[in-house]
């Protein structure tokens, strides 16, 4: 392969860097992570895990990968050129909303040899691109063919954004693969589902990086609206709006927690920052044609920028600033993700409670008891911030009754309203009469229970010991 | 001559065969052509189909069967045993609930020569009974013996809402067995009903006692069906909250946890941790059982004795101390939709769409994997209702069930399986309060509003015309039926 070299200007905040033509043999490296996984159906057990992916060298001690699979690293290492040699590596910075990660090698020896790769800002729409990893000690080159770029979810969060998707025969992958186009880094993959890949594009990652590099605080933003297509002429002309094919309806506000009152349910969105919104909630992107307007949230802006809407309201045209807000898992009643952090229980008397997140759920499976899918959609509750359940109880002499009781969701403690963990712990220090009262949700198949408050401690202790569970509570 | 004492001959060997029979001159083998609804499409009803299964005659020339061997029932045939000719017979009473049944024969010739079976009580545990019936795979009378394994409240699967005593035997029970006599001693000791997958040699068979129920309740010629407390019981095991309760740690008294809805004077008369000591003067132990007949079962068995407005004694701790409440019981009607139906569904066509009640039946209609077809609100809107409020356990949910594909309505752009919340700015708790809603709009639109927060709208004029196309296009004999 025939080298060039030259001076870069990686981001406009970014290190001037030495850049040269793909060769995956000096750029490209294999990821060994080591992380703790947790399982919440068993919160206090943790468990070992290992993640074999891909990253590549994109600068001075900066190896660019996919954040996903990253939750509860705490060993990683990387190895170069195929030998058998493994650099330990520190993760650098991770956002598992945009799913990037960035990890640097400490010691010099890794750096020697290896050139960086240039993050392409253009996307392809057609054609060919080639898929690289190490396997056994070798490059794999693979070929992919384009199928089509469209905004859609992210592989780690719910935001949106450009994703390209390639056919491709390679096995196994998804585990962020080198995505290239000729000498340009096109973007590594986030997902693969049979001969499908969903690719992160290079482009989405450098806007990402330049981001965080301006401000380590910034955050990508999303809509926190549903909308729902207007195809249909009577609704529009139902709201007196004598247009077809236009605009999107808003069903939903402020379902994760995010938003501001800017939106109501009922509005019709016809333009945003400038764009026109067609009815199928589409709009023209001057660089790649009709994409969803819901990638908009992260295709030119990031939280806290305030974007121009046209909307129709109460029959009437109007203007309105709508504030991007910032992805934040910990804003949703229920919160969907919960990465680098252990899972949440306490253990009082043998009851186990467990905050009630996405993970609980996914571990509960299909099965799971319909009430908590119904409290999940059910935005601010009764002004709630979050629900706790009695995920299961450790039967002793102490919980007598009540071995039976499990996912159930709890409304109150003493009278004490429960939106999480530390909400309980400071229940139980106020007992009604020497006895703690737990009343549940008003849908549940039991509403009270109670327990004995002078007991419990030392019934606690004796459960924890006789179930071999180290701490009485993880907060 | 010859020919005379040969036809004289077989007619005294018939009346021979049938005065030499036991119970089994009273088993009736009975045929059902059925024609159930669509639930999606509530104005189609299924090609006709036939079920086999058994009765008994009882004292009135009437025959007594199961709810489930008779219902869809477009046309009744019954024979006798050992005679090939096919009666006509009517259902007299039917009552979902406890899966029984009364049927009428028209023909009173029908039950000559045909005594009727005696109820008799509630068979012992361990104790032998034989049951008579039809079932598949033959076409004579078929009996089987086995032993009274247990006996205990069950799900009856006919209303699948509604938990009655039942008697579980190793005697075979099997299709076609439904409605068929179960004997001890010459008289009925149940009726053959239902048996549970996944368990092996059980049977089921509903007990005198809830057979008996259903007589009485028939009696001033109106079925009403068995009443509901409308309270959650608890067992009370748990010594701190007997404590609290200011209970002994002996096993004396169940808690009522919950008060359901629609049951105002249950509410009035009842209190949430008030614990049942004693129902009609038999003494709960603390995980709701009474020792019913020698047998350790649900205090809702006593419940299930009582008439719809009769009341029930019960004992109870409260505050403190024992009080005494006499509690009257009434059925339940606001729960039909949570349980199987058996009346045709309610629907109502505008602009091509289909609404129905949301119900069980609706439900089961989308396939297996129902649950993951609709969304947890829905299901909220069905099953919780009762654990709400008063006004939420009366609505019936309405569900747009189908759409019929039209240009006026070809965009839009809400599903089917979705709950309506709203039409024309009213909320919807009924078909008639959609029916009424639909006649209130007051320009040329009327305005959907669904659970899922999505709107949509259809200009009224083009909806009208659409519908009168469209029950043409598909043979939809009416535009509603509420």
């Amino acid at each position: 392969m025939t080298r060039k070299t030259a001076f870069i200007l990686f981001g406009f905040l970014l290190p001037f860097v030495v850049l040269a033509d793909f060769d995956p043999e000096t750029s490209v490296v294999e990821i060994e992570v080591t992380k703790k996984s947790y399982d919440y159906r068993t919160p206090w057990v943790v468990r070992n895990e290992q993640v074999s992916k891909n990253g590549i060298v994109i600068g001075p001690n900066q190896i660019l990968t996919t954040a996903d699979g990253l939750s509860g690293q705490y060993l990683s290492r990387i190895k170069k050129g195929g030998i058998s040699r493994q650099y330990t590596a520190d993760l650098q910075w991770v956002d598992y909303y945009a799913n990037v990660a960035i990890f640097d090698v400490a010691d010099e020896e890794f750096w020697q040899g290896m050139e960086p790769v240039e993050l392409s800002r253009t996307i392809p729409q057609g054609g060919e691109l080639q898929i690289y990893r190490w396997r056994g000690g070798r490059i794999e080159e693979r070929a992919a063919e384009i199928i089509r770029l469209f905004s859609g979810q992210s592989k780690t969060s719910y935001i949106r954004h450009l994703i390209l998707t390639a056919s491709s025969p390679i096995e196994s992958a998804g585990w962020a693969e080198i995505v290239v186009d000729g000498d340009d880094l096109v973007g590594l993959t986030a997902s693969a589902s049979k001969d499908t890949l969903a690719i992160l594009p290079a482009g989405f990652i450098a806007m990402v990086l330049e981001r965080r590099e301006a401000s380590a605080d910034f955050r990508l933003g999303y809509f926190d609206f549903k909308s729902m297509s207007a195809n249909n002429p009577a609704l529009l002309a139902s709201k007196g709006l004598d247009l077809r094919d236009v605009g999107v309806v808003v069903t939903e506000v402020g379902g994760r927690g995010l938003s501001s009152d800017d939106l109501q349910p009922g509005d019709v969105i016809l333009e945003i920052d400038g764009f026109e919104i067609d009815s199928e909630g589409t709009y023209l992107d001057p660089e790649y044609g009709r994409l969803s307007m819901s990638g908009l949230a992260t295709r030119r802006h990031v939280a806290g920028e305030v974007l121009p809407f046209r909307i129709w309201r109460e029959g009437r045209e109007r203007m309105i600033d709508y504030t991007l807000p910032g992805a934040d898992f910990d804003k949703e009643l229920i919160p969907e993700q919960r990465y680098d952090a252990a899972a949440q229980y306490l253990v009082a008397g043998g009851f186990v409670f467990q905050p009630l997140n996405g993970p609980l759920m996914n571990a509960l499976g299909k099965n799971r008891p319909p009430l908590l899918d119904y409290y999940r959609r059910q935005t601010g509750a009764d002004s709630r911030a979050g629900f706790v359940v009695l995920s299961g109880v450790l039967p002793d002499d102490f919980n007598l009754g009540y071995e039976d009781l499990r996912y159930l969701l709890v409304d109150k403690i003493n009278g004490q309203p429960i939106n999480d963990l530390a909400d309980i712990e400071a229940a139980l220090k106020r007992p009604e009469g020497g006895f703690h009262r737990i009343q549940f949700m008003q849908e549940e198949r039991v509403q009270h229970v109670v327990l004995n408050a002078r007991d419990m401690e030392g019934a606690t202790m004796r459960i924890l010991k006789n179930y071999r569970i180290p701490a009485r509570s993880q907060l | 001559m010859r020919l005379l004492f040969s036809k004289t001959s077989l007619l005294l060997l018939f009346i021979a065969s049938i005065a030499s029979a036991g119970p089994e001159r009273s088993v009736i083998q009975i045929t059902n052509y059925v024609q159930q609804p669509d639930w999606v499409e509530p104005w189609r009803f299924s090609p006709v189909g036939a079920g086999v299964g058994s009765g008994f005659v009882i004292e009135g020339q009437r025959i007594m069967t199961n709810a489930h061997v008779v219902s869809w029932s477009k046309q009744l045939i019954v024979y006798r045993f050992q005679d090939p000719k096919p009666y006509r017979a009517e259902v007299e009473f039917i009552g979902h609930d406890c899966d029984l049944a009364v049927l009428k024969v028209e023909d009173p010739t029908f039950f000559e020569g045909l005594p009727a079976l005696e109820i008799g009580a509630l068979p012992k545990v361990r104790s032998t009974v034989i049951t008579y019936g039809y079932p598949a795979g033959g076409r004579q009378i078929s009996y089987t013996s086995g032993v009274v394994s247990r006996i205990e409240i069950q799900r009856y699967v006919q209303p699948n809402n509604r938990n009655l005593l039942a008697v579980q035997t190793d005697a075979a029970i099997n299709p076609g067995n439904s409605g068929g006599p179960v004997v001890q001693d010459g008289k009925v000791v149940g009726v053959s009903f239902q048996g549970k997958p996944g368990l092996e040699n059980a049977g089921f068979f509903i007990p005198p006692n809830i057979i008996r129920h259903f007589l009485k309740d028939i009696n001033d010629g109106y079925y009403h069906g068995f009443p509901d407390a409308g309270i959650s019981i608890v067992g009370l095991t748990n010594p701190a909250y007997r404590e609290l309760l200011g209970l002994s740690p002996d096993n004396r008294g169940a808690r009522i946890d919950t008060i359901l809805h629609p049951f105002p004077q249950t509410h009035e008369l009842l209190h949430a941790d008030d614990v049942l000591l004693e129902v009609s003067g038999y003494e709960v132990g603390s995980d709701g059982t009474v020792l019913y007949e020698g047998n350790r079962v649900h205090c809702a068995v006593l419940f299930d004795e009582v008439q719809h407005g009769e009341s029930i004694q019960l004992k109870l701790w409260r505050e403190g101390k024992p009080v005494e409440v006499e509690l009257p019981l009434f059925v339940n009607r606001e729960d039909r939709i949570s349980g199987n139906q058996y009346e045709p569904p309610p629907y109502l066509i505008v602009g091509g769409l289909v609404f129905t009640e949301l119900s069980s039946n609706y439900l089961a209609s989308l396939g297996r994997d129902w649950r993951s077809k609709i969304s947890a609100d829905v299901l909220h809107e069905l099953f919780y209702r009762d654990r709400i409020s008063e006004a939420d356990a009366k609505r019936k949910p309405v569900v747009l069930s189908k759409v019929l594909k039209h240009p006026t309505n070809v965009d839009f752009a809400v599903g089917p399986r979705s709950i309506l919340a709203k039409v024309n700015g009213r909320a919807i708790s009924d078909m008639q309060a959609l029916h009424e809603a639909l006649g209130q709009s007051d320009d040329a639109f009327h305005r959907f509003e669904f659970l899922s927060g999505k709107f949509e709208a259809l200009n009224r004029a083009e909806a009208e015309r659409a519908d009168q196309e469209l029950l043409q296009t598909y043979n939809i004999p009416s535009a509603q039926r509420l």
